[in-house]
This record gives C-alpha cells, sequence and structure tokens, in this order.
C-alpha cells in the first residue's frame, strides 16, 4: 500500500492561536478515511494545509511523494477537492461554470461530468443559486470529480443538508467509493456518516491525530469492561482511557483489550463483561482523555 | 447600533463629500448668489443619510434582539436621535441665517419621516412620487412659488413637524410587523463590510427587481460568452482573464460601466455645448469630482470583491493552472495593475474630453491631474498588496486609508479647478509623490510575493 | 433475490461486518439461503444498506475463508455446498452460545434452575404448539 499522504510535525495558527501543533498522519492509497473532530477542532484548517490553500507554519507535507507546496503539474490533476461552503461564482449557470473550470485543468473527462449531471438530473442552465443545497453540493462534486482525481478531500460533506438531503448525498458518495476506487478523506463531526462510509476513522484533539486506525479495528478494540466485584483503578488496568468505580463493580473503557491480562482475571474468578461501543461514545471517551 | 444603521461606504463617502462640498462652497463662494444650491448640497448629504438609515431600520426592528432585549427600542431611539442630530449640524454650521437653518431642518426631518414610512409601507412610495411632480404641477397652474416662501413655511409648521416626529419615532422603534418586502429589503443590506457587494451576487433572481437582472445579464453575458467561445474553439484564456472571472460581480467596474460613464460624459458635454458658457461653472465642480469617484468606487469595489472572494481564489490557486502560488500571486498582482492602469487611461481620456468642452483646466493642469491619479492608482495598489501580504483577515483599516485617500484626492482637484493655478502643488512636488508611491507598491508587490516563497 | 433481507445498525458497537457475517451465517443455516444460490453483489448490498463496498467484500471474503460461502466465476458468491452438512453442527454451536448468555443472565438475577427450567419449557411448549397450529 503506497503512501498518498503524509504528514510530520505539522504547526499550524490562525490569528496567533495555534490549531495544530506537531501534527502527523499517514494515508494509504485506497483509504476511505473519515476525520472526526469536535467544531473547531481544527479539521478545515488541517484539510486546507495539506492541500496548501492555506501556508504552513511548520512541518512537512508530501503528498504523492512530492512536498506539497511544490507539487508536479500531473500531482495536481489527481487531487479533488470539495469545500464545506458553497463560494463558488453565483452568476454563473453550471454549464458555464463547469467550462469555466475546465480551463484549469489539463486532464478533464466530459463523459464523467455528463454522467453524473445526468445521474443526479441537475439542470446545467440554472446558475448556482438558483440550486437546492444539495443540487449544488452536488455540482462541486462533479467539479471535483472531473479531473479524474486518484485523490478527493470532502470538508464536512452534507453538513448543510438535512436528514433527507445527507441521506441522499451519502448514499451517492458510498456508490463513488465503490466505483472510482480511490482514496478519500472526509471530515466530519456527525458519527453516522463516517459508521456507514469510513474504512478508517482519524481523531482530531487537541491540535493533533489522537487517533487512528481501521473503523473495524476500532469497534473491536476500544470496549466497555465492566469488572464485578472489583474496584481496580486506571492504572491497573491495561490499556485503560478512564476508570469509574460504581458500588461493587468497575467500569473501564480500554483503547485494546490484554487479552493474557483477561485470562489471568478469569482465573481469579473475577468476571468480566465486555460491552461493544459505537463510535459516538468511542470519539468522546478519547476526546475527553 | 449607529454602526449598523450607518453601514455603508459608498453612502457615508458620498455623505461626507458633499458636506466638504458644503463646507468648501460655504467658505469660498458668495452665499447670496448660491444659497439654493448651498441647502441642496446640505439637504441632499441630509437626505442620504436619512436614506441609508432607513434602509437599515428594518434589520434592527425586525432583528430577534428586538424581541428579546429590554432596553432595545429605547437604545434604538437614542441611536436615532444622536444620529439625527448630527445630521443637523452641517445645518446649523454652514447655512448662515437662522432662519434658512429652521426651514431646511423643518423640510429634513419632513424627509426622514417620509423615508422611514416609504420603507416600511411601500404604499407611502406615492407621496414621494408626488412631491417630485409638484413643481410640474405647479407650473402647469401658473402657481408661482419663490424659495423664501417655501423656507418660511417650513419654519412655520417646524413645531409640528417636530412633534410629528417624535411621535414617529416612538412608534417606529417598536413596530415589528413583518411583510415580504422588509424581508426583501433586510436581505439585500444584511452584509458586512466585506460582503456588502458580495451579497448582492447572492440574491436570489426572484428577488431582483427588473433594473438589476437586466444589468446583471448584460455584465455577465459578456463573460459567458466569452467562456462559451473559448470552450467551443478549445482555447486556454488567459491567466488574468480567469482570474478576473473569478472575482467579477455586479458591482465591478466592468465594460459596460466604461461605457456607462463615457455616454454620461458625452451627454453632459453635448448639452454643455448646446447652453451658454456663463452657466458652465455650475457644471464644473460635478465634471471635477468624477475621476476621483471612478478611481475611488473602482478601487474600494476591486478590494472588496478580491477580499470576498479570497477563499475561493487561494482554491483556485492549487489548480493544475498554476505552477506554483507564486504564479498565481504574479497573475493576480498583474490584474491589479492592469485594472488600475485601464482605470488611469479611461480617466485620462475623460478629462480630456471635458477640458475640450469646458475649458477648465489648462493643459499643464490636466497633466498634474493625471499624475496624481497614477499616483492614487498606485498608492491605492500598495495598500492592497500589504494587505494581502499580511496573514491576517482585516480589512476594514486598509479600506478606511483607501476612502481618505480617494478624498483628499479629490480635494485636491477641487482646489486646483477652483484657483485655476498652480496653488496646490508643483510639478516636482508631484514627480516626488508620484515616486513615492511607485515605490511603496513595488516595495508592497515584492512582500506579497515573499509570502509564498517557500521556507523549507 | 430480496436484499432487503439484510438490516445491519451502523450506530452499533459491533463492526458491520460482523453484523453482516452473522446475519449470513444464521441465513444459510435457516435455509433462507439455500445451497448454490448466488447472493447479491457487493455493489448491491452496499447500495441497498448504505455502505462502504469494502465492508461488505470484507464480510463475504471471511465468509469464503470460513467455507460458509464460495466464489462463483462470473457469478459472484454462492453458498457452498459443506455449509449444509455442517449445519446441525453449527446450529447447536450458535444454540450453545445462546443458551450460555441466557444462564448467565438468570444467574446475575438470582433465577433458581428450577424457576429456569419451568421458564424453559413452558416457553418450548408454547413455541412448539404454535408451529402444530401453523402447520
Amino acid at each position: 500500500m503506497s503512501t498518498v499522504i503524509s504528514i510530520e510535525n505539522l504547526n499550524k495558527s490562525y490569528d496567533k492561536q495555534s490549531v495544530l501543533s506537531g501534527l502527523n498522519w499517514k494515508i494509504s492509497q485506497g483509504d476511505i478515511v473519515g476525520l472526526l473532530g469536535k467544531n473547531g477542532a481544527g479539521k478545515s484548517t488541517l484539510l486546507k494545509s495539506l492541500l496548501n490553500i492555506d501556508e504552513i507554519d511548520g512541518g512537512q507535507i508530501s503528498v504523492f511523494d512530492e512536498a506539497h507546496h511544490s507539487l508536479s503539474l500531473l500531482s495536481k490533476e489527481k487531487i479533488g477537492y470539495v469545500p464545506q461552503e458553497n463560494d463558488e461564482i453565483t452568476w454563473l449557470p453550471v454549464a458555464d461554470l463547469i467550462k469555466f473550470r475546465k480551463q484549469f485543468y489539463q486532464q478533464w473527462s466530459d463523459e464523467k461530468v455528463n454522467y453524473y449531471l445526468d445521474k443526479w438530473q441537475i439542470d446545467t442552465r440554472k446558475k448556482m443559486i438558483e440550486l437546492s443545497p444539495g443540487q449544488a453540493q452536488k455540482v462541486l462534486i462533479i467539479l471535483a470529480l472531473a479531473s479524474m482525481p486518484e485523490l478527493l478531500i470532502f470538508d464536512e460533506p452534507a453538513s448543510a443538508l438535512d436528514p433527507a438531503g445527507r441521506r441522499d448525498l451519502l448514499k451517492e458518495l458510498v456508490s463513488l467509493a465503490c466505483d472510482e476506487n480511490i482514496t478519500v478523506i472526509f471530515s466530519t463531526h456527525i458519527t453516522s456518516d463516517l459508521e456507514r462510509l469510513a474504512s478508517k476513522v482519524a481523531i482530531l484533539d487537541k491540535g493533533k491525530i489522537c487517533y487512528f486506525d481501521d473503523l473495524d479495528k476500532t469497534k473491536e478494540n476500544v470496549v466497555q469492561l465492566v469488572m464485578h466485584g472489583q474496584q481496580l483503578s486506571q492504572q491497573q488496568i491495561p490499556n485503560a482511557l478512564r476508570s469509574d468505580i460504581k458500588g461493587n463493580n468497575t467500569n473501564c473503557v480500554v483503547t485494546k483489550v490484554d487479552l493474557m491480562w483477561l485470562e489471568e482475571q478469569k482465573q481469579q474468578g473475577v468476571k468480566i463483561d465486555i460491552n461493544p461501543m459505537g463510535l459516538e461514545d468511542i470519539f468522546l471517551e478519547i476526546t475527553a482523555s | 447600533m449607529k454602526n449598523i444603521l450607518t453601514y455603508g461606504w459608498y453612502a457615508r463617502i458620498f455623505i461626507i463629500v458633499l458636506w466638504f462640498a458644503s463646507f468648501w462652497f460655504r467658505t469660498t463662494v458668495d452665499f447670496e448668489q448660491k444659497q439654493a444650491l448651498l441647502v441642496a448640497l446640505v439637504g441632499l448629504s441630509n437626505l442620504t443619510l436619512y436614506l441609508i438609515v432607513a434602509m437599515r431600520l428594518p434589520l434592527l426592528t425586525h432583528s430577534q434582539s428586538s424581541a428579546v432585549l429590554p432596553g432595545f427600542s429605547s437604545q434604538l431611539k437614542t441611536a436615532l436621535l444622536q444620529i439625527l442630530g448630527f445630521s443637523l449640524l452641517p445645518t446649523l454650521l454652514l447655512l448662515p441665517n437662522i432662519w434658512m437653518s429652521l426651514g431646511l431642518i423643518s423640510i429634513m426631518l419632513a424627509c426622514a419621516m417620509l423615508m422611514a414610512a416609504m420603507i416600511y409601507l411601500p404604499k407611502y412610495q406615492i407621496i414621494f412620487v408626488a412631491i417630485m411632480l409638484l413643481p410640474i404641477s405647479f407650473e402647469s397652474l401658473s402657481i408661482v412659488v419663490t424659495f423664501d416662501q417655501v423656507m418660511s413655511f417650513f419654519v412655520y409648521i417646524l413645531p409640528a413637524i417636530a412633534v410629528c416626529t417624535w411621535l414617529l419615532l416612538d412608534k417606529l422603534v417598536v413596530y415589528r410587523k413583518p411583510s415580504k418586502h422588509i424581508a426583501k429589503m433586510m436581505l439585500m443590506v444584511n452584509a458586512s463590510l466585506d460582503r456588502t457587494l458580495a451579497a448582492q451576487d447572492h440574491i436570489p433572481p426572484e428577488s431582483q427587481n427588473i433594473l438589476m437582472r437586466w444589468w446583471g445579464n448584460l455584465n455577465f453575458g459578456h463573460e459567458r460568452k466569452i467562456i462559451s467561445a473559448a470552450d467551443e474553439q478549445q482555447q486556454r484564456l488567459s491567466i488574468r482573464k480567469l482570474i478576473a472571472i473569478s472575482c467579477q460581480s455586479s458591482a465591478s467596474f466592468s465594460k459596460y460601466s466604461y461605457i456607462t460613464w463615457s455616454l454620461a460624459t458625452i451627454l453632459v458635454c453635448s448639452v454643455a455645448l448646446t447652453i451658454d458658457q456663463s452657466h458652465y461653472a455650475a457644471f464644473i465642480p460635478l465634471i471635477s469630482i468624477v475621476p476621483a469617484i471612478i478611481i475611488g468606487t473602482a478601487s474600494i469595489t476591486l478590494f472588496q470583491m478580491v477580499n470576498s472572494k479570497s477563499s475561493y481564489l487561494a482554491r483556485l490557486s492549487i489548480l493544475p493552472r498554476f505552477k506554483d502560488k507564486q504564479s498565481f500571486a504574479k497573475a493576480l498582482i498583474k490584474y491589479i495593475l492592469f485594472n488600475q492602469g485601464a482605470i488611469i487611461v479611461f480617466i485620462a481620456l475623460l478629462v480630456a474630453i471635458t477640458i475640450l468642452t469646458f475649458e477648465h483646466l489648462s493643459w499643464g493642469m490636466y497633466f498634474k491631474v493625471c499624475l496624481l491619479a497614477i499616483a492614487l492608482c498606485l498608492i491605492n495598489s500598495a495598500l492592497m498588496f500589504f494587505c494581502w501580504s499580511n496573514k491576517s483577515t482585516g480589512f476594514q483599516k486598509y479600506i478606511f486609508i483607501i476612502v481618505f485617500n480617494f478624498i483628499l484626492f479629490m480635494l485636491v482637484i477641487l482646489e486646483m479647478t477652483h484657483n485655476g493655478i498652480d496653488s496646490v502643488m508643483s510639478l516636482s512636488s508631484i514627480f516626488t509623490v508620484m515616486v513615492v508611491c511607485a515605490g511603496l507598491c513595488a516595495y508592497t508587490i515584492k512582500r506579497y510575493l515573499h509570502r509564498f516563497t517557500v521556507t523549507v | 433475490m430480496n436484499v432487503t433481507q439484510f438490516s445491519i445498525s451502523a450506530s452499533s458497537g459491533i463492526p458491520i461486518y460482523k453484523q453482516l457475517c452473522t446475519q449470513i451465517e444464521r441465513m444459510v443455516l435457516t435455509n433462507v439461503f439455500s445451497q448454490g444460490e448466488v447472493l447479491p453483489s457487493v455493489r448491491q448490498v452496499a447500495s441497498e444498506l448504505e455502505v462502504n463496498p469494502m465492508t461488505v467484500s470484507k464480510a463475504y471474503g471471511l465468509l469464503e475463508e470460513r467455507g460458509v460461502l464460495t466464489r462463483l466465476r462470473g457469478k459472484g458468491m454462492a453458498v457452498a455446498k459443506q455449509a449444509q452438512e455442517k449445519s446441525n453442527q453449527e446450529r447447536l454451536l450458535v444454540l450453545s452460545a445462546m443458551i450460555d448468555e441466557l444462564v448467565k443472565e438468570a444467574t446475575l438475577m438470582g433465577l433458581t434452575e428450577d424457576e429456569l427450567t419451568k421458564l424453559f419449557k413452558e416457553k418450548l411448549g408454547a413455541e412448539y404448539s404454535l408451529a402444530d397450529i401453523k402447520e
């Protein structure tokens, strides 16, 4: 699996406030990564920094094995970005907007553009301002896909849509993932979107990526343990994020169950319940600690 | 609150300009001859102020805070009274005749009430139309009304008007009734400084009036043709053209703006050629400030548009068309300088045409005016590049300086046309100013480009 | 093949692929899918359930390893032959796990062996008589 993006020691501040500090991250080809973080954690900043839309203050970022600030033409063609806000030109009809955007690329697939325009039934005579938010978002996606990118970055897709619109867009993203076979990074604060779409989950907290792993593994590893008749502190439990003593029992959350320790406890006759946790709870636990 | 009510740089500039003009008039021109003009100038400035305040009032009366905050209405009333009082200061200070002052105050208060009424209940606009038609109806009915008679009338009804204003004000600050008309108004004016102009582009077409739609279609149709043609012929548009399209808005100084201003100038000159030369004096102040207004508004519009589109431009700068961010920055610089250059050439032509018609400036003076215009554009560009070379996002202070420069330029021009001799600046000092401005511009360009050089 | 028989909970603590595996296995055991029947394609399932297709193919892959499914050239994944033969053993294993849970829970609640057995017999009786009525 080749590395598509490699970030080392990234520092970025906004108005003298440090947003990202000493951030490290590696994304391999074919990953569909969900970037999770609280509002204001710096998800947009991170994505814009790695695309060089915003200049960074320190650190090294390489995309397709090239320094992110001096990408070759070929690499630039391979990147597609869908911003959170629709800041496109409002007075151009969609058809002209596409022609305009085409001017910025060497590689462009009219067939792909037409395929998606057809599939999503977008009236290309309308201006962006006349489309519904969901349709406008889809146009932005088409503009990003037209150059046949190998890396697609979405900043909070569907954040501006109502639940129905979001469901609809997610369905499209799922089939996109199926059709396109590309590396995708999308940021969101809605965990349920991530659970359906992502293969990997990254959590951004306090300026760093504090957690990054396969989604399925995450659900299998980060679990809640209930130990009956035992009162253990966090230090006594391996890989524990926290530990609460309630009555005779201990409730704790671990990032990975230490099987040897578990065996030991069972042999001592300790009854342990292992409860799986949903991603939302996992996120809250990890960011709380 | 006062800030919200008087928001809008164009109107503010216009009002300040008129106050300056009135002041200039008052101090330099013989009052007796020109009293009507002075009254008109002061009146017009106040009317503009009342208009923008009235347009922004719904934002406050219909905001959510108005229903929730306890002292809101009284605060609003205080703010309005302060603005009203402030607006009447020029009236009191500039008009030498107390009678005239009182009369004008009375007229102004009545106008303020009418403005507010018109904004909230469009049916009152009919009164405005009726007032406009009064002079014509008086003419046809052969009723002769002198300026003094009008003034006297208004002085006598001042107490009544003052009381009405007070009562209306009380009613206004608690007015909450919603309407589609008010909603549309709020959409138009509810924009921050950076987005004032950009907001116009975000009004859905159904809400735009016919004039706006026509102007929009005209302007953007040109751009759209260029894009379609380039696409059909598989041609690449120049980078400068691409940036120009990205920064285009309905408020931009476009090809059609040039055409409009040219036509307006030609019209005025044609009219001037048909009338007696003794009337020229009335035209000259207007002709003099036109170049300043064009440069000022074009520069401010350009700055605001690029700022409002900064996130979009940043997104475009990483696309394959640009080798790196430096080449994008260079393209933007070219766009700005080209834009400013075109305006200077245009101004030079316009002023030349007006000189040929009105002969209010010598050709030596004309040369000086052109040099000063170039200096103004250079310093404006320098300010813009300096702002963009800093990574912070505070644009306000730069706009303030650009406005200040523009007013200064206008005053200089007015002084030059009025005195007719090399009173203000010698050629050598103008050259010095130009060189300094050019130097600043070059420095800020370098600084701006440096922002994108990579320090590994 | 009606895909809507699958149902998953995306926000559950159990990974989606595991949920799918469990469901498909159960369906094979209870003869919802017959031997040699071709399952819906990865794309179909992913689209219907609105999940990442990689998740579906992971589930299918896992079941293939376990011998529950087999890949047919050009057609997709089908129920493997041996799956049916293993069925009885597998069924008992599944039920055994469920009974384990049941007994654990009962003990925690403090039920006695007699009470549990009585309850069990009641439920058995009800279920089998219902089955008789259906036939």
